[in-house]
């Protein structure tokens, strides 16, 4: 027989080191009693994170990453998670599922947390690894850039370019913000500075915010565990402006297409074989 | 003193999930394991490589695999339902998501949760087939002439008009299945429904066709949710996954030439 006592144990049980709902009377979250010490006293975003982290962030810390969130809430159709919200909106689909739409999509390896996590985090460790241990920075630039061109890749850092457009408008308003807000830069942080002006002077790429971002919560002590679930739902609020705007216009008005604005490039066509 | 909220006890406890559908055979090592699948009594030891997938679907929401003429019904349905096309707005939004390199696993229900909706998705398949349920007593060709079209060009739920005229295809394909010998009243009753509102430059949609399909067929409106999001499945998968491999250029970012910001008056 299997050794199944880990799920035997948990059969028809549940064990919950989150907390609970006592019925009729209240919530517990990580021991407190939500309704006495959360309802009105801590911000709906503070609880959140609560919830991803296991741990109460300081005041500074959820205000920096709310503002955040406003940075990553662009109401522009155009933004491929915004964009899921419009098609939504277009064929009257309910807002919970066009919320979910957004959200699915914003699991993106080219900007959004599966970027940071799968893309911009592994090469960015590397590289800090290897200038923390006494390499010049432009050195260590130079040969990673030189691998990606011999591998056939783009020669640039993951997290120090964008798709769309070089340098990135939100940085400088996080970093006041943090500044404001008494951070001060960590050594992550300040190697993302560093790489920066390293990436510029080597391809002319800047840095996007995904890396900036990484950088200021690996300071923080952030897990990139931590990174993925506290930004599950950074794209939403911009996922919304877009799909209200496309519901209240008619039907399929979001970006329609003729049948001949589609290039088809397939086999021509072909009579289709009799019943099988 | 406050008095506190009654607790309903019942329904809550050891109570077993109840099915019908479904048995499950334990392994005789691993109580969690199954050893083998029944679905309406049948192992899926023995379905698999003898029962066709749409057998198996028939088989799954009604109970018993379906007769010839029912699956054959069946497929001809879901082979007129799944092309939504490159345009489609579900498909698109899963193409969309692809260049931008959303992760695989979440293209396919990026599409579906698109579908989900009250305009040529689930939510009007399901309205859609409560419709023609409650409107089987009534004459087709009165009850059409009788409906006027809202503001989104719909006669009644899976009937209406797209960019402002009669879908054909759906209209097309109404016809040709409810002339079947295996269709059945619903098919039957929509066709006469669509043929009528062709004079207000209306008829069938897909999901008309859909609900019309699947209440001959058997099917529940929470099953007919479920199968028109199937049959829409295989374009979703294809097109996303197609778009992908030609990077960010194939459906390139519109440009700000063509976004018009409209300034809020006051």
């Amino acid at each position: 027989m299997d050794d199944t006592r880990i799920w035997d144990a948990v059969r028809g049980f549940i064990r919950s080191t989150k907390g609970g709902f006592i019925m009729g009377q209240d919530a517990v979250s990580h021991g407190h009693s939500m309704l006495r010490d959360f309802f009105g006293k801590k911000s709906w975003f503070e609880v959140m994170l609560l919830h991803a982290l296991g741990r109460m962030p300081s005041r500074e810390l959820s205000q920096w990453l709310e503002s955040v969130y406003v940075g990553l809430s662009y109401p522009d159709p155009r933004i491929w998670c915004n964009a899921a919200g419009s098609y939504a909106g277009t064929l009257r689909t309910p807002t919970i599922a066009a919320v979910c739409a957004g959200a699915l999509v914003s699991d993106s390896l080219m900007y959004g947390s599966a970027s940071v996590i799968d893309s911009i985090l592994p090469d960015f460790e590397r590289l800090f690894a290897a200038a923390q241990a006494g390499r010049p920075i432009d050195e260590v630039l130079s040969e990673y850039l030189d691998a990606k061109r011999r591998a056939g890749k783009k020669p640039a850092v993951p997290g120090f370019s964008r798709p769309l457009v070089n340098g990135d408008e939100r940085i400088e308003p996080a970093r006041a913000l943090a500044k404001a807000l008494g951070f001060i830069p960590g050594p992550y942080e300040t190697f993302a500075y560093a790489l920066d002006d390293a990436c510029r002077r080597a391809n002319g790429e800047q840095m996007n915010y995904g890396a900036y971002h990484q950088a200021f919560l690996r300071d923080q002590g952030f897990t990139r565990e931590e990174m993925m679930r506290t930004g599950s739902l950074m794209t939403s609020a911009g996922v919304i402006a877009c799909y209200v705007e496309a519901y209240d216009n008619p039907p399929e008005a979001f970006l329609p297409l003729r049948c001949d604005d589609i290039r088809y490039e397939g086999r021509p066509a072909r009579p289709a074989p009799r019943k099988r | 003193m406050e008095k506190r909220p009654e607790i309903r006890t019942e329904g809550v406890g050891d109570a077993k999930t109840p099915t019908s559908i479904v048995e499950e055979v334990p392994s005789r090592d691993n109580p969690y394991l199954a050893e083998d699948v029944r679905t309406h009594g049948y192992s899926v030891r023995e379905l698999a490589g003898r029962v066709t997938f749409t057998d198996l679907l028939f088989l799954t929401l009604r109970g018993d695999l379906p007769t010839r003429a029912e699956v054959r019904l069946f497929d001809a349905v879901l082979v007129a339902l799944s092309p939504l096309g490159p345009r489609h707005p579900a498909v698109r939004a899963a193409m969309y998501a692809s260049v931008s390199k959303t992760v695989h696993p979440n293209l396919l229900p990026v599409g579906l949760s698109v579908l989900a909706g009250a305009h040529l998705g689930s939510e009007e398949c399901y309205k859609a087939m409560k419709f023609l349920r409650r409107s089987l007593a009534l004459d087709p060709a009165a009850a059409a002439d009788a409906s006027a079209l809202d503001a989104d060009g719909k006669a009644a739920p899976g009937f209406g008009t797209r960019f402002n005229g009669r879908d054909p295809l759906p209209a097309h394909f109404l016809s040709r299945i409810a002339r079947r010998k295996s269709a059945g009243a619903h098919l039957r009753w929509a066709d006469r429904f669509s043929r009528r509102l062709a004079k207000k430059g209306a008829g069938a949609l897909a999901t008309g066709l859909a609900a019309a399909a699947f209440l001959d067929l058997g099917f529940s409106e929470a099953q007919g949710c479920g199968v028109f999001q199937l049959a829409a499945a295989p374009q979703i998968i294809a097109l996303s996954s197609e778009i992908g491999t030609k990077g960010l250029g194939a459906m390139p970012f519109l440009p700000d030439s063509r976004y018009e910001i409209v300034k809020e008056e006051g």
